[in-house]
């Protein structure tokens, strides 16, 4: 190696040891909460599971990606004046577009922007990045309400983050939903671990019989990894909360619904999260602005 | 995915219409039986799953994990006992010759059916035949899954007993090793292996984890003269990681580095990698260390061949290793290999390296994780 290449190797701030660098990535923790059918409780979990995070000490960033319908801000009482719509083409700096939510969980609307998040210009994409490179310092846990389906939205915040959960209701339909979502994560994002959430069971043994199909149906037809991380009760409190616009972890903690996000966050963070994915937070932002083929 | 709900009279119809309508290779979902006397399956299929079924699951394939219940086994024992009848009385009737050879078949096929639900042909191997494909699957060569099951099914009455002694004896191989930086007393390691498995990049990660994490002296050695760069690697790391480092291109080097290095907790020396089927490279290693208190870790990566894996270990064990360092287990599918790395021996895993970052993309194996891994 000559000394200009030595030199390249000591400037360069995006090489394998970048890490070294900045002296220890802390766990960064980037989960997008996903499903194959609308309605099962997608933006109620990760509302209320980036609440509960925040209480046991993380840095929480929930990024609300569902385009039609986000409604993570009505779920906290919240009404955020801008969104990433804002933040990308009529240059509102990044402060102003996140929202600030209980317990110290910043929220960050998708709005409609999100929408053209896969076809960004270049400029755009160096105002994204810009704006959030910062954002690493401040947050180690970002959560993603990407919304119900297979479309090209789902598929890249997915695509990039660490660990998918897939939520996962009682009905037939959900199930068949459920596993196209998981065919298409595996098949075209590469993801070889999914981590399934049932909601709206009344019972262990309902969460699990539910589980059992989903998975006996993916390991018989696809090469991926489906785990049970956890179950969430039927719960009138849930609902109750939806009302008040206070999330039920929040007014209701000794719900059912609650001790099941307890154990829901519980289970995430034991486990590792899936190898070789993005690690930090930039990281999770250059995996999702690299992501060209998602793009359709 | 196609899935359907079947109601039928007999559980031998319900299958029919299953195959019918969503193939050979549907999943049965549940079964269950219907107050009218008639019977219930809910199934499904995908016709395009794309990726393809491993063929080795054909053994498996007849043998869902569904439960059927007694009340299923019960009323599908009376139709195989109708079967049976029916097959003694086409045996008896004059007019076999006339019946046309798809009739046999299809009695041939709704048999099998029944049985696939069951789970009766060969009680035993349709306890076997599951667990086996699953480690299969996870990468583990077929002889070890098939010892492995054969073992754990010796004590075992059911399919999940059998299960659980194939989980322990997977724990149980794949226990770590202590970690290289968790040495109470001064160590000195050096990482061996084949070309390019990551054994430079492994040790900048253990020598930042144990500087930064473990609050050790540590000091490299750049043994590795003969790769072009091969030395200006470890100094880079050394600089960045502000630890000492020395060049060292021979065994009296080594030594002169050693004793430069006897208030350092933990020495690491990163060597040159060579072909483990080639007799020259396990003598440069011999060279290098003989006589010097020098630990070997046996470096060797998640996506190698599990019958190469357990080869290569065998050469490099004969001039002693110490632990296993599984690498590039981000680019593996399958991590059975890893088994085979230590099925047979007294080797443990110490490290796992996940990445291509340092210092983060390493880790200490956790049994339980592995299992699962390789069990899928
Ligand atoms: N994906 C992945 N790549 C890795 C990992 N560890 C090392 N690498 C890469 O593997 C390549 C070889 O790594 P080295 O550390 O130079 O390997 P080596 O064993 O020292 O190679 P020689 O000294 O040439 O024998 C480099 O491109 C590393 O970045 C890992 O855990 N995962
Ligand atoms: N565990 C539960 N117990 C009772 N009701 C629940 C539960 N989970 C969700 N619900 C009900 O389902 C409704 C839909 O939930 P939510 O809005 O979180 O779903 P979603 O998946 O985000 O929907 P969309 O796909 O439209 O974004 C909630 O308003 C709530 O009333
Ligand atoms: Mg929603
Ligand atoms: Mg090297």
């Amino acid at each position: 190696m000559d000394e200009t290449n030595r030199d390249e190797m000591q400037t360069h701030t995006n090489d394998q040891a970048q890490g070294l660098r900045t002296k220890f990535g802390r766990s960064f923790r980037v989960i997008a909460i996903t499903s194959g059918k609308g309605g099962v409780g997608k933006s109620n979990i990760t509302t209320n599971l980036a609440l509960t995070l925040a209480r046991d000490g993380r840095k929480v960033l929930l990024i609300d990606a569902d385009l039609g319908m986000a409604n993570c801000d009505v779920l906290m009482g919240l009404t955020p004046k801008h969104d990433l719509r804002h933040l990308l083409y009529e240059d509102v700096h990044i402060d102003e577009c996140l929202s600030k939510g209980p317990e110290g969980v910043d929220l960050l609307s998708g709005g409609s922007g999100v929408a053209e998040l896969t076809h960004l210009e270049s400029e755009q994409k160096w105002r994204l990045l810009d704006a959030l490179d910062p954002l690493g310092e401040r947050y180690d846990t970002l959560l993603i309400d990407t919304g119900a389906g297979i479309g090209t939205n789902v598929q890249f915040f997915a695509g990039a983050a660490q660990d998918v959960v897939v939520v996962v209701g009682p009905e037939p339909t959900s199930l068949t939903d459920a596993y196209s979502t998981i065919k298409v994560l595996a098949n075209r994002c590469g993801i070889r671990r999914v981590l399934v959430c049932i909601n709206n069971v009344t019972t262990m043994a309902a969460a699990r019989q539910v589980f059992r199909q989903l998975h006996s149906v993916t390991s018989r037809f696809l090469s991926v990894v489906v785990e049970l991380a956890g179950w969430i009760p039927s719960d009138i409190h849930v609902e109750k909360a939806v009302m008040t616009q206070v999330p039920f972890t929040t007014a209701y903690p000794m719900a059912p619904a609650s001790q099941g996000i307890t154990r829901l966050a519980e289970s995430i963070l034991r486990r590792p999260p899936e190898t070789g994915r993005a690690g930090g937070f930039q990281m999770f932002w250059k995996t999702l602005l690299a992501s060209e083929e998602y793009v359709t | 995915m196609n899935m359907q709900t079947f109601r039928a009279a007999t559980m031998r119809e319900a299958m029919n219409m299953v195959k019918a309508e969503l193939g050979a290779e549907a999943v049965l979902l549940s079964t269950r039986e219907l107050g009218s006397g008639r019977v219930e399956i809910v199934a499904a299929s995908d016709p395009q799953p794309k990726t393809s079924v491993p063929d080795f699951s054909r053994i498996a394939r007849n043998t869902s994990p569904t439960a059927v219940s007694p009340e299923i086994l019960n009323s599908m024992l009376t139709e195989l006992q109708e079967m049976r009848m029916e097959i003694k009385q086409l045996r008896s009737e004059k007019s076999v010759a006339r019946r046309s050879r798809q009739d046999w078949d299809r009695m041939v096929d709704e048999l099998r059916d029944l049985a696939s639900v069951m789970g009766i042909h060969g009680a035993e191997d349709a306890q076997a035949a599951p667990i086996i494909t699953r480690l299969v699957r996870g990468g583990v060569e077929a002889c070890l899954a098939r010892t492995l099951v054969e073992q754990a099914s010796q004590n075992a009455r059911t399919a999940s007993d059998t299960l659980w002694g194939v989980k322990q004896s997977l724990e149980d191989a794949l226990s770590p090793a202590p970690a290289i930086w968790d040495s109470s007393s001064r160590s000195v390691a050096a990482l061996i292996g084949p070309t390019g498995v990551g054994k430079t990049t492994t040790l900048a990660k253990i020598a930042a984890q144990a500087t930064f994490y473990h609050g050790k002296k540590v000091a490299l050695v750049a043994a590795d003269t003969y790769r072009i760069g091969g030395t200006e690697q470890v100094k880079t790391y050394a600089e960045l990681l502000g630890i000492p480092w020395m060049v060292a291109e021979n065994r009296n080097a080594l030594a002169g580095a050693l004793k430069r290095f006897e208030r350092a907790d933990l020495v690491l020396v990163d060597t040159s990698g060579h072909s483990p089927w080639q007799d020259s490279g396990l003598a440069y290693l011999d060279t290098l260390t003989s006589g010097l208190p020098v630990e070997r870790h046996l470096c060797v990566m998640a996506n190698t061949d599990g019958a190469d894996v357990s080869r290569m270990v065998e050469r490099y064990r004969s001039g002693g290793v110490k632990s296993l360092v599984v690498t590039k287990t981000d680019e593996a599918r399958r991590m059975g290999s890893m088994l085979s790395s230590v099925w047979g021996t007294d080797l443990q895993i110490a490290h796992l390296t996940t990445g291509q970052n340092v210092p983060e993309d390493i880790t200490v194996p956790n049994a339980q994780k592995l299992t699962q891994a390789v069990l899928g």
